[in-house]
């Protein structure tokens, strides 16, 4: 674990530990409750999709809109193949990953060269567009249209993983699943690659400088993400068990992008916390209805008033609370909790109007 | 091969519309020392070093550095060639720690592909290994060691700068662009680092091609100066030359001392 965490986080690694023991006796704490089991499973896969658009949104400074149409590409991968060719189950998650990394990459592409709003109409463009493509008459004879498709059961030899029948069995095969996607997200973003990401994100300039190839650093970026996008999306359809363009509503991405900014800017752990309280504010405001959308929104606004970094931001100043307080292990906390003054300004009438510039 | 290559500017004019950054000039950096380019403000430094990192493409001219044409060249390559640079404006990774602005510097030296990175192969754990290496050396080289955890984007302004001139050292360069260093430091710092900027080439195999305000500093460390004003060159010699040099006086140093 030590290769993944960078050393003096240790609130990032008690946290990890936590939540890992929490996620494992789970199902054994609540056994025989199959809705909250299912409600779990959702945790961890809308967990892992928001992780999935925070490595575009936090980690690499690009805004996607359309990340739910993603999510289809690897949903739809699982029926289409299972259906047809009767792939084994660990082949068509791997499927759905690989197939959605081609379609990233060539939504990649140009989007790599794209900024701001526009890479935000792009996306969005994208999002709408798949639910869409799925209808039409051409792609219908693959996707059923509006119909959907039924999802094969998840199985390992004998053993089938039914969510109606095994409903833990299945919740410890999205948890393995999801925790080796977060594993290899760490061990990509504590490396070289991540650090290209964020640097990309923090100075197209001095990263050029720097001999990174910003562009493609993007494509690549966003390729990554897709592919992590379409392992939840197949886990997703082994979830619902049956996929419709209606699965993958435009709003799916904005619940995505509300967890990651609730949960916090490049923080994988944030948007797993993010997606609990999500799930856990959408079951309960499922008592209410007429009124669930209301309550998630005022949630998520409420928590972005308490914590306007998001969950992560609020963990770590009471992570540095504690080490003001002189709290037993709470010292060795990670560098941002040491905030410094910020840098000064070059002094004014310094700077020539032209040399300032540094674009290309 | 390190700092054994000549950097040349031959007839280069840059405009930007009506406002003629450089004018139709003609430079070379000689390998193995430390050439500075001073000028007044608005001379037009900070573009030479810009159309030498390609970020800048100017109408025209030849720029090359031994026998590449740099002109060819997109800005993410030309450290590829050696060529490292620090930026006036500071334009450090912000949220990364002053470590991983370091690492970055050096991410250049390894092919290790994401799929290595992801499993962390062998070769991933060397560069990792050897690029940290690295970073310890340029911390001590620079006295930075205590900022190593800090936020980069929460640092002084004169911290930035070393951190700044840190990442370009990570990157191995035969030739090494400074500008302005010496920028929001202290004055004793300064002091300091007019005796750590000379030590470079020795340590780092690295040209220098330095651009700074402070005389002081940029007469004592360099062998060579050139004087810029307006956007031309209008002096080039030994730093007691130059300091002589009744154009320079006029141009720059007189405009100093009134």
């Amino acid at each position: 674990m030590n290769i993944l965490l960078p050393p003096g986080r240790r609130l990032e690694r008690i946290g990890i530990a936590l939540l890992i023991v929490v996620a494992v006796i789970f199902p054994k704490a609540y056994g025989g409750q199959d809705y909250l089991i299912s409600q779990a499973r959702l945790v961890m896969i809308y967990g892992l999709a928001a992780v999935t658009l925070n490595l575009l949104v936090g980690f690499g400074g690009q805004i996607s809109l359309g990340h739910a149409g993603l999510l289809a590409i690897g949903a739809y991968t699982v029926p289409v193949l299972g259906n047809n060719y009767n792939w084994p189950t660990w082949a068509l998650i791997l499927a759905a990953g690989v197939t959605t990394a081609l379609v990233g990459l060539v939504l990649g592409l140009p989007t790599g060269r794209l900024r701001g709003h526009y890479l935000a109409i792009t996306t969005l463009g994208f999002g709408l567009a798949v639910p869409e493509l799925a209808l039409s008459t051409r792609v219908a004879p693959l996707t059923n249209g509006s119909e959907g498709l039924i999802v094969p059961t998840p199985t390992i030899g004998s053993f089938t993983f039914d969510s109606a029948g095994h409903p833990e069995a299945f919740y410890y095969l999205c948890l393995v699943v999801v925790l080796l996607c977060l594993l290899a997200i760490l061990s990509l973003l504590g490396s070289s690659s991540g650090r290209r990401f964020m640097a990309v994100r923090d100075s197209e300039d001095a990263a050029a400088a720097m001999g990174i190839n910003t562009w493609l650093t993007k494509v690549v970026l966003f390729t990554t993400s897709a592919f992590f996008t379409g392992i939840a999306g197949a886990l997703l359809a082994f979830q619902d068990g049956v996929i419709a363009p209606t699965t993958f509503p435009f709003g799916l991405s904005l619940l995505f992008l509300a967890i990651v900014i609730m949960g916090g800017m490049a923080s994988v752990w944030g948007s797993i916390a993010g997606a609990l309280i999500l799930i856990v504010v959408q079951v309960e405001a499922s008592n209410q209805p007429g009124l669930s959308d209301a309550i998630i929104g005022a949630v998520v606004v409420l928590i972005l008033l308490l914590a306007p970094d998001g969950l992560a931001g609020l963990a770590r100043r009471l992570w540095r609370l504690a080490a003001g307080l002189g709290i037993p292990w709470s010292a060795g906390v990670g560098p941002r909790l040491r905030r410094q003054p910020a840098a000064e300004p070059p002094e004014a009438g310094e700077r020539p109007p032209v040399e300032v510039r540094h674009g290309r | 091969m390190a700092g054994s290559a000549e950097l040349a500017l031959q007839d280069v004019s840059l405009r930007f519309g009506g406002v003629q950054a450089i004018r139709d000039i003609n430079l070379t950096v000689p390998p193995g020392g430390i050439t500075a380019i001073i000028g007044p403000n608005g001379a037009g430094k900070t573009s030479v070093l810009n159309v030498v990192s390609r970020f800048y493409r100017p109408q025209e001219g030849w720029v090359t550095y031994g026998n590449t044409n740099l002109l060819t060249l997109r800005p993410y390559q030309v450290i590829h060639h050696g060529i490292a640079r620090s930026f006036q404006n500071v334009a450090l990774f912000k949220e990364l720690s002053v470590f991983d602005n370091l690492l970055v510097g050096a991410d250049h030296l390894s092919k290790v592909t994401l799929v290595e990175n992801i499993f962390r192969l062998p070769r991933s754990r060397t560069h990792e290994r050897n690029a940290r290496r690295r970073a310890e050396r340029v911390l001590e080289f620079l006295d930075i060691g205590h900022l190593r955890n800090r936020v980069a984007g929460e640092l002084s302004f004169g911290d930035q700068k070393l951190v700044d001139m840190g990442r370009a050292l990570m990157a191995d360069p035969t030739f090494l662009m400074l500008d302005e260093p010496a920028a929001g430091l202290q004055e004793s710092q300064k002091v300091w680092l007019g005796r750590v900027i000379p030590g470079i080439p020795d340590e780092y195999g690295a040209t220098v091609l330095l651009i700074d305000h402070d005389m002081g500093l940029v007469l004592g460390v360099s062998s060579n100066v050139i004087v810029m004003d307006h956007g031309a060159k209008i002096a080039e010699g030994p730093p007691d030359e130059v300091r002589n040099d009744p154009r320079v006086i006029a141009a720059y140093l007189g405009q100093e001392e009134t």
